[in-house]
């Protein structure tokens, strides 16, 4: 008995650190895999957008002392670029919508509807990402590229960036609305959730006030779950940050060409490693991988680093300071 | 006596009811001026359910299904606009529920939803008669910015009076104003219910029957939906009706 107990004790530990050993040891493991780009590049690897994988079939060369294929060389910045360009697109699209979505859904769909509509966003959740690409590729590229993006050419190209010549439909836009509706059912999840748990007295107390639905979910967004719908939004902005499949599926997947306007095809930290790396893994210096992992590490920093300031500020009591506290 | 006194509210034939359950079943009362109009009953008998129905609060909630009439000052309150009846009719609740943010704040936010561009001496003014009148400026000591939610739970139930009366209600709903207080704010809350109907019409909904004896003027009492007595203060307390003295027994 007490040496079962003693397993039993000893599995539950396992399984406790378990989670931050996994992911202490994927980063370093990343991290490790990329020492040689940093010794290659150095800081050059934030400076520059270009990212050439150098002659691989040629004798290598030795930069800094470390082996690399002729002509290599490996910047960040178009990545990062349409990295930050699409998640901050898919949050400007997807806040809005989740915030109408909640007002809908607190204060004038009945009950029983509420529940079915709410578990109805959540549904989309989870739709695979590459199916939201298809999806992407097969109907809303032609969209964007046959009516949306003309017209927007059009009548819109006073606003910077607007103006230019339309590709092909997929890029920057695409990127942003397929990624916001990923994120929608995260940010209306927490919005809604945080709604509930305002008490009904607060809610009703602002009605009797004489306060319209409007500037109660104004209010209520602004003060009572303002952290929530910070948090929530953040959380999304975490999940846009590494979205790869879809991405890559309707963003262009460009390397070297700077976008020239907001329908330039881009390309994303998370996309570039997924379609580079079959190439990479010729590289018989590893260089090209290094330069892969390096990727990883920054978006795993960036990605990480939303994610945790969205849960804590998701996770704080968005209650304080209501009853004598 | 009920011939001198002029009716602010006539409640006609008035049904609320969701999907399963009837919850108020065709109720007719009057609302007095100028006096403290109480609704007494068990829990569940729909006295809460009454006073949202007269300020359209039951409009927020779409599972609610109300029919029959409400007139207020001749007017059917549903052509009245919500907004407007809310302020005219207010409704303090049971539980304290001051928003967070400073005191003055709080008294202000009706005003200020109003859209109203006010002065800031005139607002000043307003919010610091509301506060005299609820009874709570002279503990506060002039101090305006503390938070309304650090008050004590008796201050914050007269913040939340306070904040009401700066619309200049007719009517003052109270839902169970002091239930969740201590003795001593309760007797509080009493001397200015008394006070406040100088001004205005009180509709006050309790369980509570010394609060009762000491401050209504019309009692009423509410069982399963409908009303089993009506009847002036005095009255109703020796009243013969059954369910009176069942609930009168229970109550003690």
């Amino acid at each position: 008995m007490k040496a079962t107990n003693r397993i039993f004790n000893f599995l539950t530990f396992l399984m406790a650190i378990v989670p931050a050993v996994a992911l202490i040891s994927i980063f370093v493991f990343v991290f490790q895999e990329s020492l040689p780009l940093w010794k290659f590049s150095g800081l050059s690897f934030f400076t520059t957008y270009l990212w050439n994988p150098g002659f691989q079939y040629q004798q290598p060369i030795i930069v800094h002392g470390i082996l690399a294929p002729p002509g290599a060389q490996f910047g960040l910045d178009l990545f990062l670029l349409g990295t930050l360009s699409t998640s901050a697109l898919a949050i400007l699209i997807a806040f809005p919508i989740s915030f109408l979505i909640t007002l809908n859904v607190e204060l004038y769909l009945p009950a029983g509807i509420k529940k079915f509509t709410v578990s109805m966003i959540e549904l989309f959740a989870g739709i695979p990402s590459v199916v939201y690409g298809l999806w992407g590729i097969i109907v809303l590229e032609p969209i964007l590229f046959r009516s949306v993006e003309p017209w927007m050419a059009q009548h819109l190209s006073f606003v910077p960036g607007l103006k230019g010549e339309i590709y092909s439909g997929a890029g920057l836009i695409a990127s942003g609305i397929i990624l916001s509706f990923m994120i929608i059912p995260i940010v209306t999840s927490v919005i809604v959730n945080s709604f509930d748990s305002v008490p009904k007295e607060v809610k009703e107390g602002l009605f009797s006030l004489g306060a319209t639905k409007w500037e109660v979910g104004k209010y209520l967004t602004t003060s009572y779950s303002r952290a929530s719908t910070v948090g929530g939004t953040l959380l999304g902005l975490g999940r846009a940050l590494g979205e790869t499949m879809a991405v890559l599926m309707v963003s262009g997947a460009v390397t070297n060409i700077l976008p020239a306007s907001f329908y330039s095809a881009t390309n994303t930290m998370a996309a570039a490693i997924a379609s580079l790396l079959d190439s990479a893994l010729t590289d018989s210096t590893r260089m090209n991988l290094a330069a892969l992992a390096a990727l990883g590490v920054v978006l795993m920093a960036i990605s990480l680093t939303v994610s945790l300031i969205g849960r804590k500020i998701a996770g704080r009591g968005s209650l304080r300071g209501y009853e004598g506290d | 006596m009920e011939e001198k006194v002029e009716k602010i509210i006539e409640i006609k034939e008035l049904k609320v009811e969701t999907k399963n359950k009837v919850i108020l079943d065709g109720v007719d009362l009057n609302i007095f001026k100028n006096s403290v109009n109480t609704i007494v009953g068990p829990s569940g008998s729909g006295k809460s359910t009454l006073l949202r129905s007269l300020n359209r609060l039951l409009d927020m909630d779409p599972s609610m299904d109300v029919s029959g009439d409400v007139i207020f000052e001749k007017r059917n309150i549903v052509d009245i606009d919500p907004v407007e009846l809310r302020r005219e009719v207010g409704l303090v609740f049971q539980k304290p529920n001051p928003f967070p943010m400073s005191v003055y704040d709080n008294v202000a936010f009706g005003l200020r939803i109003q859209g109203k561009k006010l002065k800031k001496d005139e607002m000043d003014k307003m919010i610091n008669q509301a506060l005299e009148d609820a009874d709570l400026i002279e503990e506060l000591g002039g101090n305006l910015k503390q938070g309304g939610t650090s008050l004590s739970g008796g201050q914050q139930q007269r913040l939340c009076i306070a904040r009401a009366l700066v619309l200049r209600p007719k009517v003052l709903m109270f839902d169970e104003p002091t239930s969740a207080l201590d003795p001593i704010a309760k007797g509080k809350i009493v001397d200015l219910i008394r006070a406040l109907k100088q001004k205005y019409t009180v509709i006050l909904v309790t369980h509570d029957m010394n609060l009762t004896r000491k401050v209504s003027d019309y009692t009423n009492l509410i069982y399963e939906g409908k009303f089993v007595a009506k009847g002036t203060g005095s009255e109703f307390f020796e009243s013969e009706i059954e369910e009176v003295r069942d609930f009168l027994a229970e109550a003690d």
